[in-house]
């Protein structure tokens, strides 16, 4: 019995034990990543976890039909999907006061985390999470259509747009200071 | 000319922008970790319960309230209204009559809520704000535009006009297909949203608050609102330009004295993709879902 049959048979059984352990071990190994994925999209540690939260429980409830190997995909779709009709939160692009992390007033690199949250706030969230997931989750432009729910050339054009508007804000100035070229 | 004063800085190119994303995001912090990811998980798996049980909660509540409303309102609209079907021509031009169903007339101190609630802006909106329940599209599932009606001249209105939902509250155009247009920032620069202008109609009769929401419905979309005249928050003169993701108005909005039978309130919508959307309009007593298709420019 392969893994798909397996977890599934076991859920069907009404034993989730397989399939919680399946879930659990994905969590611990691949949360922190998906974690500070939420933090790009929503600036913000609170709605992040909470965003998170809601993509694993939804995750949940198909654990048994996700094919292996195909987990993290999964959760990144619906973590994206969630976001984007997420807008019951007070979404403001700003990192609350008390949710600044304790670092030295000068450190170039909170500087400049100020300046990416700021620029990418600016963007529709749909050209948000096309960035995200081209720029910073590396996935290729057919895996970011995929996630997306969306064709390659969508998102050829929204990535092509969201540069755009990055290039036009302040975020240019800001990367390339102290870059030697 | 005056010639710039310091070096312009080099392009932001792709290497740049995933060389600046990958520098700035931090690890967790500590207090994002409690319980550590096993807490995490299992915090999943409740949220995923209390998930499952409100699906199968909903179902029997939405199945029970269709035809409560149903019953309740289907047999006077026929009666008193007729509502054009989607796309058909509009009818002739109506007098509005109170709309079956719509809470009480009076001003809004007069009103029920107001009687036991305080009334002020945020307080109102606080009071008729209900959980969000927009309609999902299954995959090439068609979009269930509301239907367009016919309104005499009325509330700044020179002509008898059009305007789109069943009430109490409409969007006035002249059908479901919303054509629009690049936004554009202050400064110029298009911004990647799409907008049109639109004017909130609402029925005479009711004068309480209004709470507006909405967001794609046949894919991941998003719509914000222009905060306007009579819109909860606005103080501005000319419009705050900015895309808000909620939209609320406290009081009856601009009306005429004297015999009109809708009061109307002027904004915009934004959304950053052509597609199916849907409004959730909130009031005292009544929830209604305007829905219509935004069209590329």
């Amino acid at each position: 019995m392969d893994e798909p049959q397996r977890v599934a048979a076991a859920d069907r059984s009404g034993d989730r034990s397989d399939a919680v352990v399946d879930f659990d071990g994905f969590v611990v190994t691949r949360s922190p990543a998906l974690m500070r994925t939420a933090w790009l999209l929503t600036g913000d540690w609170q709605l992040a976890e909470d965003l998170l939260q809601t993509a694993l429980a939804k995750a949940y409830l198909a654990w048994h039909r996700i094919g292996p190997g195909r987990e993290e995909a999964y959760v990144r779709r619906v973590l994206v999907t969630t976001y984007s009709t997420w807008w019951r939160r007070r979404w403001r692009g700003e990192l609350p006061t008390e949710h600044l992390p304790e670092t030295a007033v000068d450190d170039p690199d909170t500087e400049l985390r100020s300046v990416v949250l700021a620029a990418l706030a600016e963007l529709p969230r749909r050209q948000r999470a096309t960035v995200v997931l081209r720029y910073y989750c590396d996935l290729s432009e057919a895996e970011t259509a995929e996630t997306l729910g969306c064709t390659v050339g969508t998102v050829k054009s929204q990535a092509a747009k969201g540069l755009a508007r990055l290039r036009s804000s302040g975020l240019a100035a800001a990367v390339n200071e102290g870059t030697p070229r | 000319m005056t010639p710039p004063t310091g070096p312009t800085p080099p392009p932001l190119t792709e290497q740049d922008l995933r060389r600046s994303l990958h520098q700035t995001v931090p690890d967790v912090p500590a207090s994002r970790r409690r319980g550590g990811t096993t807490g995490l998980a299992e915090r999943a798996r409740e949220r995923a319960g209390r998930i499952r049980r409100r699906r199968r909660g909903a179902l029997g509540v939405v199945s029970t309230a269709a035809l409560v409303v149903a019953v309740a309102v289907g047999v006077p609209t026929l009666l008193s209204d007729r509502i054009p079907g989607v796309g058909g021509p509009a009818g002739p031009a109506v007098s509005i009559a109170p709309s079956a169903g719509a809470p009480s007339a009076g001003t809004p101190e007069e009103h029920g809520w107001c009687r036991e609630n305080p009334c002020t802006p945020a307080e109102v909106v606080a009071g008729i704000r209900k959980p969000l329940d927009l309609p999902t599209l299954a995959p090439g599932e068609a979009c269930p535009v509301s239907p367009t009606r016919r309104f005499a001249a009325a509330a700044g209105f020179t002509g008898a006009f059009d305007a789109v939902g069943s009430g109490p509250v409409y969007f006035a155009s002249s059908s479901a297909d919303v054509h629009m247009t690049p936004a554009k920032d202050r400064a110029g620069p298009e911004s990647g949203w799409l907008e049109q202008k639109v004017i909130w109609v609402v029925d005479r009769s009711y004068v309480g608050g209004l709470l507006l929401r909405g967001s794609r419905i046949d894919g991941p979309g998003e719509l914000r609102f222009l905060h306007y005249l009579g819109a909860v928050g606005y103080t501005d003169g000319a419009g705050d330009g900015k895309r808000h993701p909620e939209l609320a108005y406290a009081r009856g909005g601009l009306s005429r004295a004297g015999a009109d039978s809708v009061s109307s309130y002027p904004s915009a919508i934004f959304v950053d993709e052509p597609g199916c959307y849907a409004v959730q309009v909130d009031g005292v007593g009544f929830s209604e879902t305007l829905v219509f298709r935004a069209l590329a420019p």
